[in-house]
């Protein structure tokens, strides 16, 4: 078991748990112990101090659109980022729910329309009605929902203000700007005094108290939610109304009289019904977790492409080398190019293929999906491939001519031979290819407007302001991680594969 | 001192306010049996997509049905192509960009507009050190303040002892900037270069070398003095204002697109012929969901501060609420501590600004001609055939008629039955060289010009 525990670690690189296993199975305490703060205590300060240098030139470092934001900035940032997606969430369950309302409340209709019985008819009205209680039931819940909210932000809102205005004072009382000889403020060239580093940073840190922003997002999104299940009431509402007073004119006795109303108010009547019957799509710009969804999806898709074709390609440039004298030209050409040129050109290559007679008109998710996973493919293959070709070329001589005298057809020549013999080396490829796909992939993002990360990073480029500096600094973070993680889990199935460690890089 | 800071710490609190929410309005629409409900749009983070912005906001798309869906595109190629491959439904555009699909200067395709988004917009922004030498030769008032419009003819004598090129930026070849900063400059009698066959980047005989750049990082291009000034929209003139070099702002807008030719169209909402023909009823939803919005948007300054504070949320235009503010609520700052009132600077209703004038798009058809990005002269009548083609006023009035009848707009605020399309001759206050600008006969006006492609 211990051994088992601790072969897994090893495997998975995470060593630090190594001494942890050891410490709890009663091995030499000491030993373990000097272990873990080596393995923990060296990492983490070197963290540290990472933080503090950070957190010490944030406070230095003036941008155009403003002071860098420091580690506790991106922090609340990465926050707010979280809330938004939860908000999100919440909000495309409550359009589901509204959407089922609408498609029962549009069935009644349906059914009011085909029915000539007035019996079935007011029965159907009174079900139309019923459902409207229903919205405003459930309206009734999502206003305490904001309310509790409301009352986070008022008072987040007010402590802000009041720490605001505490710094304020504090500023003038401590009146650190800087003054000449003739104790004149030193004024900058937009009139306005110039402050000192220290006040600088102080006013910096005031940008950590912004969170509120983000809990007004919240509430702004429970209230859209809000203002959907208020306008399908609406809907029914007017629906009723012009319904009550069809039925009305119909049993009017002046028929010719109220003709016009009539036609009129049919006609509305007819707008408003067409209007109950149309669907909707949930449609919303995202949250960061469907960015990183995305953009993990896209690139596991150009990582698979890549390995479907470079691997075959590779074994095939092994085995012959006449085809890798062909190949290799165009291989070392095309190796070196920039994720950036690819790019531009697979966007018009798949929208030629795919965007025309035979469109796939209005998916732009897919095509971009595809613009930006294709690209990956493109820049990500050569490693493999390359790796490949050498595994399969240095396949031992020994082996090959087992297979010639045991008769072996070309398939399991192929299967038996080449491949087992070469997977260490594709492996490597393929961890390389991984590493260098989930690089290329946020460039491609930004070049192709596939939403993932990259698209979220340009976006923020764009906005330009401190907030999307510190969201690009979240979505650094992340994508490291990730390319961790991913990193991680290749190089344990390439130890599983390997039998020695040399191949392994 | 004490309340300069006060008030620094004001209009930071302005702008982390939180925006007001969005409202579902009305009683009086009437909703169309649209053919498509779902709707996607596209837009480029400038502030004069705001109508489109506003429309689904303040529930003017939901009012008509539609359950529309916005996102910011990276630029303009990519919209474009989007819109014409069919991945967008429509798009905010360049007033230049349906015309030149159309004409084929740039990406070939129908585009059709029937909407036209906002007026005015856009300055012209020097360098510090090029704008010191041409304050020189800039007339003053008794203040010692230059008097605004300044002309082109102040940069002429710097441009005569400049060493080596002068290059400037502008946003893309057909769009209004390209234009309107090749007009400043030509009615001075200054260069700007001319579109031949063979040369595909408008450089030919320039005085000016005129290139394309993406408008977010113009401030940083003339930080690096790769461009020595650029023509472009808000925010990247104030930008400029407000970002430093060497102790002295970084540039200085010398003159809007406001006193280069009063109430030019700017943007526009473009739609494919084919989709405009597919979904006829769409199309008259969303022009009046547009045109509600545009008035919304100009019915008082509250609004506009409301505007501003929904346009500043990161999916749309995200840049901070105060340097929005300042070009969306009627004041323009040409240097620091020169703020001056410009109520017309960003117009998106007054003066029939959403009607899309036929004379408008021949005034670009005009300029197209007149620095060479259409080869060969056409006659008078091919110019308003073309208009005709791409400008879909009766679509327009289509739609303003059903608002009219709803009642949500006044039939005195649209053009009423008898107009033409073409804008009366243009007065000599309109653009700022003085010329008669007569739509009905493009060919007078490009022969009026002396710098002009042959």
């Amino acid at each position: 078991m211990k051994q088992k525990l601790i072969n897994f670690f090893e495997l998975t690189g995470l060593t630090w748990f190594i001494p942890i296993v050891r410490l709890c199975t009663g091995d030499d305490p000491k030993e373990q112990i000097g272990d873990l703060s080596r393995q923990i205590a060296l990492p983490l300060a070197a963290m540290v101090s990472f933080f503090m240098i950070w957190s010490y030139c944030s406070t230095k470092i003036k941008t155009s659109v403003g002071q860098l934001p420091g580690p506790s900035y991106v922090l609340s940032q990465a926050k707010a980022m979280w809330a938004t997606h939860k908000s999100e969430k919440f909000n495309k369950e409550e359009f589901k729910t509204n959407e089922e309302l609408r498609i029962s409340v549009a069935e009644l209709i349906e059914q009011r329309q085909k029915t000539t019985s007035l019996e079935t008819k007011k029965s159907l009205t009174s079900k139309i009605n019923s459902i409207k209680a229903v919205i405003l039931k459930h309206l009734s819940q999502l206003e305490n929902e904001i309310k509790v909210n409301q009352a986070i932000v008022d008072k987040a809102e007010a402590d802000k203000k009041a720490q605001v205005t505490a710094m304020t004072t504090q500023l003038n009382s401590l009146k650190k700007f800087v003054f000449d000889e003739n104790n004149k403020a030193v004024l900058g060239p937009d009139g306005k005094p110039k402050l000192s580093d220290e006040s600088l940073s102080k006013l910096a840190n005031i940008n950590n108290r912004r969170v509120a922003v983000f809990e007004g997002n919240l509430v702004r999104i429970y209230k859209s939610s809000e203002n959907t299940a208020k306008s399908l009431i609406k809907k029914i509402e007017k629906i009723d109304t012009y319904y009550q007073q069809d039925i009305a004119y119909q049993a009017a006795l002046n028929k010719d009289e109220l003709e016009k109303k009539i036609i009129s108010n049919k006609k509305k009547l007819d707008a408003f019904e067409k209007q109950i019957f149309k669907g909707k799509e949930y449609n919303s710009n995202g949250s960061i977790v469907d960015y990183i969804k995305l953009s993990i999806t896209t690139v596991i898709f150009g990582f698979c492409l890549a390995a479907g074709i470079a691997i075959p390609m590779g074994i095939l440039c092994g085995l012959s080398p006449s085809i890798m004298t062909a190949l290799n030209p165009l291989i070392q050409t095309f190796r070196p190019v920039s994720p950036l040129a690819w790019v531009l050109i697979t966007i018009q290559i798949i929208d030629g293929i795919f965007v025309g007679d035979n469109a796939l008109t209005g998916e732009i998710l897919k095509n971009t999906f595809l613009h930006a996973g294709i690209t990956v493919a493109l820049c990500s293959m050569w490693a493999t491939l390359s790796n490949t070709a050498l595994g399969v070329s240095s396949v031992d001589p020994d082996h090959m001519n087992v297979a010639k005298v045991l008769k072996l057809n070309w398939f399991d020549r192929i299967f038996k031979i080449v491949i087992p013999s070469a997977i260490p080396y594709i492996f490597t490829g393929l961890r390389i290819t991984l590493g260098v796909g989930w690089m290329v992939l946020i460039v491609a993002e930004m070049m192709a407007t596939s939403r993932g990360l990259g698209w979220f990073i340009d976006q923020e480029y764009q906005n330009n302001k401190v907030e999307s500096l510190a969201n690009i600094i979240v979505c650094i973070f992340i994508i490291g991680l990730i390319g961790a993680v991913l990193d991680r889990i290749m190089s344990v199935f390439q130890k599983l594969v390997s039998f020695n460690d040399d191949v392994a890089a | 001192m004490k309340h300069k800071i006060r008030k620094a710490f004001l209009s930071f609190f302005l702008f982390c306010t939180i925006p007001t929410m969005a409202e579902s309005v009305d009683e009086n629409t009437i909703p169309l049996d649209v053919e498509k409900t779902n709707l996607h749009f596209g837009f480029i983070k400038l502030t004069d997509c705001a109508s489109l912005v506003i429309a689904k906001e303040k529930g003017f798309f939901e009012a008509e049905g539609l359950n529309v869906k916005l996102t910011a595109q990276k630029n303009w190629v990519i919209l474009l192509d989007n819109v014409i491959k069919g991945a967008l439904d429509g798009a905010h555009m360049l007033a230049g960009q349906p015309i030149g699909a159309t004409v084929g200067v740039s990406q070939k395709a129908n585009v059709i507009t029937a909407f036209s988004m906002d007026l005015n917009g856009n300055g012209i922004t020097m360098a510090t050190d090029v704008w010191e030498q041409m304050k020189e030769h800039v007339p003053k008032d008794a203040d010692g303040k230059p008097i605004h419009p300044i002309k082109a003819d102040a940069l002429k004598p710097v441009l005569e002892e400049w060493d080596g090129p002068f290059n400037m930026g502008m946003v893309f070849p057909v769009s209004t900037h390209n234009y309107e900063l090749r007009y400043w400059l030509a009615a001075a009698g200054i260069h700007p270069g001319f579109y031949t066959e063979s040369d595909s980047k408008g450089h030919t005989d320039a005085e000016v070398i005129i290139s394309p750049n993406a408008p977010p990082l113009m401030p940083s291009y003339l930080n690096s003095r790769a461009i020595l000034g650029y023509c472009v929209g808000e925010p990247w003139n104030q930008k400029a204002v407000f970002a430093e070099k060497d102790g002295k702002q970084l540039g200085v807008p010398v003159v809007t697109n406001y006193e280069i030719w009063k109430n030019n169209p700017e943007k526009v909402f473009g739609v494919t012929e084919e989709w405009a023909k597919k979904h006829p009823k769409t199309h008259t939803a969303v022009l009046k969901a547009l045109i509600r919005a545009g008035k919304w948007l100009d019915a008082s300054m509250e609004n506009r501060e409301e505007a501003v504070q929904i346009l500043s949320r990161s999916h749309y235009v995200g840049a901070e609420a105060k340097i929005l503010r300042n070009s969306m609520t009627g004041s323009f700052v040409y240097e620091r501590g020169d703020r001056r009132e410009m109520p017309d600077f960003n117009v998106f209703f007054r003066y029939n600004a959403t009607y899309p004038f036929y004379s408008d798009c021949v005034w670009f058809l005009t300029q197209m001609r007149r620095w060479g990005q259409l080869k060969e002269d056409q006659s008078d009548e091919w110019y308003k055939k073309t208009a005709e083609k791409i400008y879909k006023p009766d679509l327009y009035m289509e739609a303003a008629k059903l608002l009219v009848e709803e009642g949500n707009i006044e039939e005195s605020e649209i053009p009423g039955d008898d107009e033409t399309g073409f804008k009366p001759v243009t007065a000599e206050d309109i653009f700022i060289d003085g010329k008669a600008y007569d739509g009905t006969k493009p060919n007078d006006y490009i022969d009026s010009f002396e710098i002009k492609a042959p």
